[in-house]
C-alpha cells in the first residue's frame, strides 16, 4: 500500500491505518529505537507508542514522508525512554554515547542557556548538516539521528571505525564552530 | 543550551537528508583504481614493537593520507587501503583503494627513542611482481589524531626521483626526494619531498621525524605553495599541531 494511501486511513480513522503502518515501517522503526535503546521489549514498546502517536497526530498533521514522519517520532520516544531509564539508573548507558560527545560541541560555562530559540536551533543544525559534504552529513546523520556505532557506519560506508570515529570528531568541531558563530553557545 | 536540545534538534533534520543517508555506497575500489599514487617514503621505527606488531592502523593527520595496513612479520600478505583524503573541508578523494600486497621487507633504520606504543617502520610490498611499494607509517598508540603515514605506489624498477603520480588526471612529478637525518644521533628524521606538476605549479612536501614523543607533532608540519595550488586542496590545509 502506498503512503499516500496509508495516510488516507488515518483521515478516515480507519484503524488498519495502524496495521498497514506497522506492516510496511515496523521493523524499520524498532531498528530506530534498537540503536538507542539497546533492547528489544523496549523497543517494540517504543514502536508501539509511536503508532498511537502517530495516530493521534494524523489528522491534523499529513505527513509527506510517512516513513521519516514515523521515525522521527519513534527516535523522540526513545530517547525520552532512554533518559528515564538513565535517570533510574537501569543501564542503557551504550546508547548514551552519541549524547556525551556532543556535550564537546557546548561549552560548560554556557551562559546564554536560557535565551536560545528552540526552533532557531532546529533551522541551525538543519543548515548545518545540509552544508556539511557529502560523506560527513551521512556520517553525522547515522551517528546522531541514528545512533548508530563508529563500527556501523563503517560497516555501511566501508571505512574503518577508527576513520568514523576521526571523521565525527572533525564534525563535532566543525559544529562546535558553528554554534558559536550562530549565537547559540 | 544542552546536549538534549542539540539531540532533538538533530530530530528535526530534512527528511530527504536522512533517507540519503540510509544509501549504502560501499565503494567499488576496482573502478576507483584508475586514480593511481605514486611515490615516496620515510623511515623510521621501533624495533621490538616492529617485530611483535600484529596489527599497524595510521589514521591520517592533515588530511593528506590514512593507510591501513593488517598483518605481522616479513613475508605476510597484507591489505593495504589507500585512501587519501584532503582538506578537511573538501569531500575530494583522490585515491581510495584497496590493494592486497605482499611484505618483502620490513625495515627499520634505527632505533629513535621511541615510547612503548610508538611503531615507526618503512615497508616495502610487492603487489604481486607488478608494483614495488614503499611505506612508511607510524602507529602513536596514545593519540590517533596524530598518526600519519604516507603512502605511495612506486611503480617497480623506478627510482623515487623518476616517480610520477596523478591527481585529478594532472601528472605531477616527484623531483626530489631527500632524507634527512639527524646531526646528533644519525637517527633520520626527515623526508623532503618536492612535486612539480605541469610546468608551471611547484610545490613541497615536507614532513619531518624527530625523536621520542615529539615524532608525531613534527610530521607533515609543512607544506609550501610555490605557485599557485589551489586546487590541490589536499596541500593547502595542513593542521597545527602545537
Amino acid at each position: 500500500m502506498k503512503d499516500s494511501e496509508i495516510v488516507e486511513l488515518y483521515f478516515k480513522r480507519n484503524e488498519e491505518a495502524i496495521e498497514k503502518t506497522s506492516e510496511k515501517y515496523g521493523a524499520y522503526c524498532k531498528a530506530v529505537a534498537e540503536n538507542i535503546l539497546k533492547n528489544p521489549e523496549d523497543s517494540e514498546e517504543c514502536v508501539n507508542f509511536a503508532l498511537l502517536q502517530l495516530w493521534n497526530s494524523v489528522p491534523p498533521e499529513k505527513p509527506e514522508n510517512l516513513k521519516m514522519f514515523l521515525a522521527k517520532i519513534t527516535r523522540n520516544i526513545a530517547i525520552n525512554n532512554l533518559k528515564a531509564k538513565l535517570a533510574e539508573k537501569r543501564g542503557g548507558k551504550e546508547g548514551f554515547a552519541a549524547f556525551d560527545e556532543l556535550s564537546e560541541c557546548i561549552p560548560s560555562k554556557n551562559n546564554i542557556e536560557e535565551s536560545f530559540d528552540a526552533e532557531e536551533l532546529e533551522k541551525s543544525i538543519n543548515c548545518f548538516t545540509k552544508n556539511l559534504p557529502e560523506k560527513e552529513r551521512n556520517i553525522f546523520i547515522r551517528r546522531y539521528f541514528f545512533f548508530e556505532s563508529p563500527k556501523e557506519i563503517g560497516e555501511r560506508y566501508a571505512f574503518s571505525e577508527n576513520r568514523v570515529s576521526v571523521i565525527l570528531h572533525r564534525i563535532r568541531k566543525k559544529l562546535q564552530k558553528h554554534l558559536e558563530k550562530e549565537g547559540f553557545v | 543550551m544542552n546536549n538534549n536540545d542539540l539531540i532533538f534538534a538533530i530530530g528535526r533534520i530534512d527528511d530527504e537528508l536522512i533517507e540519503a543517508s540510509e544509501q549504502n555506497p560501499k565503494r567499488n575500489f576496482k573502478a576507483k583504481t584508475s586514480l593511481l599514487i605514486a611515490a615516496v617514503l620515510i623511515i623510521v621505527f621501533s624495533v621490538t614493537a616492529v617485530a611483535a606488531a600484529s596489527f599497524f592502523n595510521t589514521v591520517n593527520s592533515g588530511n593528506l593520507v590514512f593507510m591501513e595496513a593488517v598483518g605481522g612479520y616479513s613475508g605476510d600478505s597484507y591489505q593495504i587501503k589507500f585512501d587519501i583524503d584532503v582538506a578537511e573541508d573538501s569531500d575530494h578523494m583522490i585515491n581510495d583503494y584497496y590493494v592486497p600486497m605482499y611484505l618483502i621487507e620490513n625495515e627499520a633504520w634505527t632505533d629513535c627513542g621511541g615510547e612503548a606504543g610508538e611503531t615507526y617502520n618503512v615497508m616495502t610490498f610487492d603487489n604481486y611482481g607488478e608494483n614495488l611499494f614503499a611505506i612508511f607509517f607510524q602507529y602513536p598508540a596514545w593519540n590517533y589524531d596524530n598518526g600519519a603515514s604516507i603512502a605511495y605506489n612506486v611503480p617497480a624498477g623506478t627510482e623515487v626521483s623518476e616517480t610520477v603520480f596523478e591527481i585529478d588526471g594532472e601528472e605531477l612529478y616527484c623531483i626530489e626526494f631527500q632524507p634527512c637525518f639527524d646531526g646528533y644521533r644519525g637517527d633520520p628524521f626527515g623526508t623532503r619531498v618536492v612535486f612539480w606538476s605541469d610546468g608551471y605549479n611547484m610545490f613541497v612536501l615536507e614532513t619531518r621525524l624527530n625523536t621520542g614523543s615529539e615524532v608525531v607533532r613534527e610530521i607533515i608540519r609543512s607544506v609550501e605553495k610555490v605557485n599557485d595550488i589551489s586546487d590541490y586542496a589536499v596541500y593547502k590545509e595542513i593542521p597545527d599541531y602545537e
